[in-house]
């Protein structure tokens, strides 16, 4: 029994986690464990898969603990409602214990890629960041995303990288970094590149059994999503608003020297309603665009006022319960 | 070969040898059959080696007062063997724990247990991100070893008979209203006999055509480490969930790592399908879970992942069905099951003891009437 004494921690290439999370994917579940194993237990001595049921109403609870009976290592996490996949994969990364951390989306991160990340990593990138080849989305999408991405290189002290999708893999340093920040904006993106450490690219290609949902509410959400990004890390828009409403009380400031004038010099002031309207049209706009900015602010400052955990785990599962069993029953079936 | 005695009790653990110390006292030959080399070897050693002071119930109140009324009877009893060179620490964990820090403490006032904050020097060393308080506290754990010694003394001073490495066969009755305990090599003929193989229980029933007990098995793993320097005689048990425990392991001079989500190797139930226990284990040969227990309890310790793992004690741990949800752990006793004389007595946890020894007091009171008689 002594023999083995050093290996069960510091064995070559440590521990993996996988991290995925589930939305009404029942039928997905199987595939992507049986995969998932298979190619986890080809590269490391220790491993397991996290399942993070972000508030599935399908009957994704039995379908787990049937897969938990046949393999081993899947811990289940069932959130307590569905919150926004950020969060969810924060809530995984939170109870992930590998050394090096994968996270992926169950409908098109290829599961063939993961030997790829775990390589990469285990020549000591501390990040490794998936390239998706390209998804054909609908214009608005990529206009959106311009505009973001131009917006985030502007404003935010780490570049984002357009390319990289949430496919990665993380050191256990990283992910003790990026847990122990306790933002309420959980962007991963935006997160790892604060931490920094050493990074790696990986392109595959996009699983494309399942398509893309391009839904208008979808876009309105990564809008939501972008602009919670940039408010969340960023002052830089503060400040313009800050900057803007500087130049408006200067230009007010004038235009009241400029009345005072004409009150002085002329004799017969004309009706001038047109002016007088464009001021206050003028005005009425900025009012409201530092208005909209602080109010973006003052959203943040509140979230992250409220001291309450991020998410709540309603059930947990764990795979070792019964898988000796069955696998000694299906041993003694083959005999 | 045929012997004969007046009562045989069958299984060496603690509860076993004790029983079979009392039973001594009342009957002239008194036979003790355990199949392993030594006494004490299977569960007795193999568990957490925890005395129970009522602090692990924090949802169970009659058992942490019970385990707490308990307490200071068995330490004053087996005072050799308790171990109290280490400072207990009872962590709470901030999320999955199913009390808070306030309820746990409450329950403990309630209750009388000694509790209170640990020293900042003790916080600091817990993730406070992920533990919410940490209590200090007064538990001990026993040296499975001095226990053995301790009995096989009572037991060479009550004249008991022990016989090693005896495997009971099956047992049967006898048209005498005696017992006919059939072992590997020969055939005893008993007065009384007391089945106290713990996870061998149902297969002496099956082998003896006897009805079941709704039993429920599970290999646990409870490894063995020495310690990082820092948590050098500290006892740390992190509450109320799927956390873990390092605590002083006495017979050994290590400390035990044992965890709820990663002890447990696998379970059955007797009722779906039937494994010798023992071999089943064996034929296991379980492969350590250290690598886990150890990447998890220390997110929540930082520093117990300079421990250095020495070796883990797999064995068999059986509970009955009824009580696997709720922790508590009741000594099980059946008289008469099957066949007349032939009773079943199982405990969960060594501390428990008393409640085994009150019942014996009354099965004494019974058969010295009837010896007057």
């Amino acid at each position: 029994m002594s023999a083995n004494a050093a290996s069960p921690t510091s064995s070559p290439g440590g521990m993996a986690t996988v991290i995925t999370m589930l939305q009404d994917d029942r039928d997905l579940i199987a595939t992507f464990v049986t995969k998932v194993t298979g190619l986890l237990k080809a590269s490391r001595p220790h491993y397991e898969i996290v399942l993070i049921d972000n508030g599935s109403s399908d009957d994704t609870v039995s379908e787990v603990q049937r897969l938990q009976q046949i393999y081993p290592n899947i811990h289940y996490i069932r959130l307590s409602r569905s919150y926004d996949p950020e969060t969810a994969f924060t809530a995984g990364l939170e109870n992930s214990l590998g050394d090096h951390v994968i996270i992926m989306d169950v409908r098109h991160d290829p599961p063939e890629a993961i030997p790829l990340f775990l390589a990469s990593a285990a020549q000591g990138h501390e990040v490794v960041i998936g390239e998706a080849t390209d998804l054909p989305r609908p214009f608005y999408y990529r206009l959106g995303e311009k505009i973001f991405y131009r917006l985030a290189r502007r404003c935010l002290a780490f570049p984002l990288n357009p390319k990289a999708s949430n496919f990665r893999c993380l050191s256990r340093q990283v992910v003790n970094s990026i847990t122990r920040m306790h933002n309420k904006s959980r962007s991963l993106k935006y997160l790892n590149a604060v931490v920094g450490f050493r990074h790696a690219h990986i392109e595959y290609e996009l699983n494309r059994a399942r398509p893309g949902e391009f839904s208008l509410t979808r876009f309105l959400k990564s809008v939501s999503l972008g602009i919670s990004i940039i408010t969340s890390h960023s002052a830089v828009p503060l400040r313009f608003a800050s900057f803007l409403g500087l130049i408006a009380s200067l230009l007010s400031a004038a235009y009241v020297a400029y009345i005072f004038a004409v009150s002085l010099f002329k004799t017969k002031v004309a009706e001038g309603w047109i002016t007088t309207n464009i001021i206050t049209t003028m005005m009425f706009f900025l009012l409201f665009f530092i208005l909209t900015i602080l109010a973006e602010y003052i959203a943040r400052i509140l979230q992250e006022a409220q001291d309450r955990p991020l998410y709540f785990v309603e059930f947990e599962s764990y795979s070792s319960e019964t898988f000796y069993q069955k696998e000694l029953a299906e041993r003694l079936n083959i005999d | 070969m045929s012997r004969s005695c007046d009562a045989l009790v069958i299984g060496g653990g603690f509860y076993g040898c004790t029983l079979a110390v009392h039973l001594a006292r009342c009957f002239d030959r008194v036979l003790l059959l355990e199949q392993e080399s030594d006494i004490l070897t299977r569960a007795s050693l193999a568990n957490q080696a925890r005395i129970h002071n009522g602090y692990h119930y924090p949802r169970n109140f009659l058992t942490a007062l019970r385990s707490f009324i308990n307490f200071p009877r068995f330490v004053l009893d087996y005072i050799d063997c308790v171990d109290k060179s280490f400072e207990a620490y009872y962590a709470v964990a901030r999320m999955h724990s199913k009390v808070s820090a306030q309820q746990f403490k409450g329950v403990c006032d309630h209750i009388g247990a000694p509790i209170k904050p640990a020293r900042a020097a003790v916080k600091k060393l817990f993730n406070d991100d992920l533990i919410e308080e940490v209590f200090l506290t007064r538990e001990y754990a026993f040296n499975a070893a001095s226990l053995r010694q301790k009995l096989a003394g009572e037991i060479a001073a009550t004249g008991v008979e022990l016989s090693l490495q005896a495997r009971v066969a099956k047992v049967e009755a006898l048209p005498s209203g005696r017992v006919m305990v059939h072992t590997d090599g020969q055939s005893i003929d008993a007065g009384t006999v007391y089945n106290c193989t713990y996870s061998g229980i149902n297969s002496l029933l099956k082998e003896s055509d006897l009805p079941l007990l709704e039993l429920k098995h599970e290999i646990a793993e409870i490894a063995l480490m020495e310690p990082a320097r820092e948590l050098d005689g500290m006892g740390i048990t992190v509450m109320d969930g799927p956390f873990f425990s390092s605590t002083p392991f006495p017979a050994r001079g290590l400390y035990s790592l044992s965890h709820v989500r990663y002890t447990p190797h696998s379970n059955w139930r007797d009722s779906e399908t039937f494994h010798q226990p023992y071999e089943y284990l064996r034929a296991r040969a379980p492969q350590t879970n250290f690598g886990y227990m150890i990447r998890d309890a220390q997110r929540y310790l930082p520093c117990l992942g300079k421990s250095r793992y020495v070796d883990s004690l797999f064995e068999v741990k059986t509970v009955l069905v009824k009580n696997e949800a709720d922790d508590g752990r009741p000594i099980l006793f059946r008289q008469n099951h099957g066949i007349k004389n032939f009773s079943i007595i199982m405990g969960g946890k060594i501390d428990n003891i008393y409640d085994i020894l009150q019942m014996l007091a009354s099965i004494q009171t019974f058969a010295s009437a009837e010896t007057v008689l």
